[in-house]
């Protein structure tokens, strides 16, 4: 990997990904101001949604990190660039794009608590989930602290998935595509619960979310670090088997 | 400078090898014809030295490195090929902004002169250019991306004479301004016979041919006259092909010109001629 050679790919990258970035925070802070105006008029119309800003955050990057793909893809070979170092400076530009829109959203978290009724995804999982329904939280720089590590990791996890996906479909034949693309929503929806309860009498669903929650530091008292490390570890798998995938892709007509 | 070997490189899709053992060398400063029929290989030997496909077996270098996954040796070629690799949504001049990132050595001001000698407008976005605007933007951007090496597959498509020919012009003066590596993958052979010094023809996957121009061409010669005593004289020669109008012939032939009788006139041996007999076997 060269890294002089990662400095265009980086900034390209995070040039693409400004546009979407922009957009969705204009849509965050144009709900938000719809949600003040309506407290302020005390109209009928109340937004409950508190965590709302964090959600978008991570489905927009997971959309970033399934359009990271493909097109850069064939961007990069036309100027020569290696598919390790095309990986390397995709996963290190939604790194960036993580930390970044982690500290805007911590930064929201804390202006919007200002303004109003809002609490944050993270607190609402392992602080005060129970007491903000009648006030927002008073955030310490500790909760600001952790509450932007567990950001990062959670969207640099979110991304890696849609680039693991994205990739993964790129390798798969049209055949495979279609079967991926029936098969698991069916399974995962549908028939895993039903399988479930017929072949393991529910102890699989039981397994996977006693995993969950250890893995996200929820099965004794509330932990972020451990989530932290686990979504880095998850991260980690993504990006390996992506970049399984990435390195041997061919271009395609 | 850069030099470029290939070393026994096969590469099958499937039960079709496209490649069979390929081994050339393509040397620094030469302007090379990259010749072969349709699905002769010439675009998966242009792909594995780019490092869009994988070969099978077999090695690329660039100056003695390999040049699989190295973003050294890649940088020091840039490929134009058919397909469309750039974002659609693009601009011309982002396309030439980015280039500039990705090649240092881009000539941004030479790009802008040239998209006014084609009368390309840098402000259109690359999904709206027609097919032979497509090919222009990507000709300017390997003309003027100052790599070692560059490569043209098929250059020439969908554009209209005038621009072949501007095309072609500024290849010729590009290459003397800043002698380096040209390679062109083409079928229009008549037009480029006069710009190539070297010529590699692929026919089913393997190449049959890797030589100067100059020694190509020598290899025969052509006669033209009235059809008698053109057939009169090829007779037992080794003909590779004639063309008739009327009365008047004109035949290609290998070998030397030295018993030409006086009634016909001798030429020089076309290489599209040599190039159509040597491929269509």
């Amino acid at each position: 990997m060269n890294t002089i050679k990662m400095k265009a790919p980086i900034k390209y990258h995070l040039r693409s990904f400004r546009k979407t970035i922009q957009i969705m925070y204009l849509c965050v802070y144009l709900v938000m101001l719809l949600t003040v105006i309506s407290n302020i008029f005390k109209t009928p119309f109340s937004f409950e949604s508190n965590s709302m800003m964090e959600f978008v955050s991570a489905i927009t990057i997971f959309v970033i990190g399934l359009v990271s793909f493909k097109e850069y893809f064939k961007f990069s070979l036309a100027n020569g660039i290696s598919r390790k170092t095309q990986f390397f400076s995709t996963t290190a530009a939604l790194g960036i794009l993580s930390t970044v829109l982690a500290f805007i959203d911590t930064i929201n978290c804390l202006i919007f608590t200002h303004i109003t009724h809002y609490c944050p995804l993270f607190l609402q999982i392992y602080g005060i989930g129970s007491s903000f329904s009648d006030s927002s939280p008073i955030l310490t720089p500790q909760m600001l602290f952790e509450n932007f590590l567990w950001l990062v990791f959670l969207y640099f996890l979110v991304s890696m998935i849609g680039l693991f996906i994205t990739t993964l479909y790129y390798r798969m034949n049209r055949g495979f595509k279609i079967a991926v693309s029936i098969f698991v929503p069916v399974v995962l929806i549908n028939g895993f619960e039903p399988l479930d309860s017929y072949f393991f009498a529910g102890k699989l669903t039981a397994v996977l979310q006693n995993f969950l929650s250890v893995a996200f530091g929820l099965s004794n008292g509330c932990n972020p670090y451990i989530a932290m490390v686990s979504m880095f570890v998850f991260a980690f798998f993504f990006a390996a088997l992506t970049y399984l995938l990435a390195r041997k892709a061919s271009i395609k007509n | 400078m850069s030099k470029i070997e290939i070393k026994s490189i096969t590469k099958t899709f499937g039960e079709i090898a496209a490649l069979k053992e390929v081994s050339v060398t393509f040397e620094e400063n030469h302007i090379y014809g990259l010749l072969g029929r349709n699905g002769a290989g010439k675009t998966t030997l242009l792909n594995l030295l780019t490092g869009k496909l994988f070969p099978d077996s077999g090695e690329i270098l660039i100056d003695g490195e390999r040049a699989l996954e190295n973003d050294r040796a890649l940088s020091k070629m840039y490929c134009m090929t058919e397909l469309n690799l750039y974002p659609e949504k693009m601009r011309v001049k982002e396309a030439f902004r980015w280039s500039a990132e990705f090649y240092p050595d881009f000539n941004t001001e030479y790009a802008n002169s040239l998209c006014e000698k084609f009368e390309l407008k840098t402000n259109l976005k690359i999904r709206n250019l027609s097919t032979g605007y497509h090919s222009i933007f990507k000709i300017i951007i390997a003309l003027s991306c100052g790599t070692e090496i560059v490569i043209f597959d098929e250059p020439v498509l969908g554009l209209d004479a005038n621009h072949r020919e501007l095309f072609y012009k500024e290849l010729i003066q590009n290459f003397s301004d800043a002698p380096r590596t040209f390679i062109l993958s083409t079928h229009l052979i008549e037009e480029i016979a006069s710009i190539i010094d070297r010529v590699v023809i692929i026919k089913n996957g393997k190449i049959i041919m890797d030589d100067e121009v100059q020694n190509v061409i020598s290899m025969g010669f052509s006669v033209s006259g009235s059809a008698d005593a053109v057939d009169e004289y090829i007779k037992r020669k080794r003909v590779l092909g004639f063309d008739t109008l009327g009365n008047f012939k004109s035949a290609y032939l290998l070998g030397k010109s030295d018993d030409v009788p006086s009634s016909l006139e001798v030429g020089k041996l076309e290489l599209q001629k040599l190039f159509i007999q040597l491929t269509n076997a």
